[in-house]
């Protein structure tokens, strides 16, 4: 019997005017290649947000849309708030 | 002698179970389909169980209709794997529909809240629909001094959202207020307290996301 935990980002939404990135990340254990069990944890990058310890998809993804001009109109949203 | 259902058919007493039986190598009379074999009914033919018509499977040509009260019994559940796919409640329309539900756990993080000693976050949340539920609790063994408006406040929540109120509860507080979340911002700030050593302070949003 073989028992394997792995982790894949299994969900990457877009979401509000600043195009935050919300990534779920699955925590799947497997016994003998059968899923016995999969629990999720989540996290936000925000605009700006250091991407270098995220998963490639959501690096690429964030390195389309967090523009200079999204980054700036966000920092003054933050600001202003 | 085995019996052919062009035979049997010609015997008033033969049955149909009977004839179900021919081909059957456990000799009972179950209906057993083999793999790949089907039962086809036509549009608004029905599957019906029980004596009182208690369930029923049928299609009225565009939908599948199961019809009666459903006990899932055992260790049986509900599977809906298509994203998009859900749950109708009290209604048909899109404001009745449940199509999210998720239970998971998120790493807070936290600036500004004095804390000494031993220190310990964590985070859990559970999204229904568009509201998520979130809890961030963080303990020191030393005690904990968060100032409301001073920059204390979690950060890294798990959802982005609208504005929402949050509750918190901290244990041997002095005093407590409420705090605010921001549209578009992603901390949430604590209120004003002032703790003694070995302290847990637990926040709870509502968020609409």
């Amino acid at each position: 019997m073989a028992l394997i935990e792995k982790q894949a980002v299994d969900k990457i939404e877009i979401v509000s005017e600043f195009k935050h990135v919300q990534v779920r990340t699955a925590t799947i254990i497997e016994r003998d290649g059968v899923e016995i069990s999969r629990s999720f944890s989540r996290s936000v990058v925000n605009p700006g947000q250091d991407t270098s310890g995220q998963d490639a998809d959501v690096q690429a993804i964030c390195a389309i849309l967090h523009t200079e001009e999204l980054v700036a109109a966000y920092q003054a949203h933050v600001t202003a708030s | 002698m085995l019996k052919t259902v062009s035979t049997q058919l010609a015997l008033a007493s033969d049955t149909l179970s009977e004839i179900l039986a021919n081909g059957n190598t456990s000799g009972g009379t179950d209906l057993a389909i083999s793999t790949g074999d089907d039962i086809t009914l036509a549009d608004n033919s029905k599957v019906i169980f029980g004596a009182g018509s208690d369930l029923s499977i049928s299609s009225d040509g565009a939908t599948g209709q199961l019809t009666g009260n459903i006990n899932v019994t055992g260790a049986g559940t509900f599977t809906s794997t298509v994203a998009s796919a859900g749950v109708y409640l009290g209604g048909v329309v899109a404001a009745n529909l449940l199509d999210d539900y998720e239970e998971g756990t998120w790493v807070p993080t936290h600036s500004g809240m004095n804390a000494t000693g031993t220190v310990t976050v964590s985070g859990t949340y559970t999204k229904v629909g568009r509201k998520a539920f979130i809890t961030a609790k963080i303990s020191a063994t030393g005690g904990l001094s968060p100032v409301y408006n001073g920059g204390s406040r979690f950060q890294s929540l798990p959802f982005t959202g609208g504005t929402c109120v949050a509750n918190w509860c901290v244990e041997n507080a002095v005093t407590a207020a409420a705090s605010t979340f921001s549209d578009g911002s992603s901390n949430i700030y604590a209120p004003t307290v002032t703790v003694g050593a070995d302290v847990t302070l637990t926040m709870n949003m509502t968020l609409e996301v």
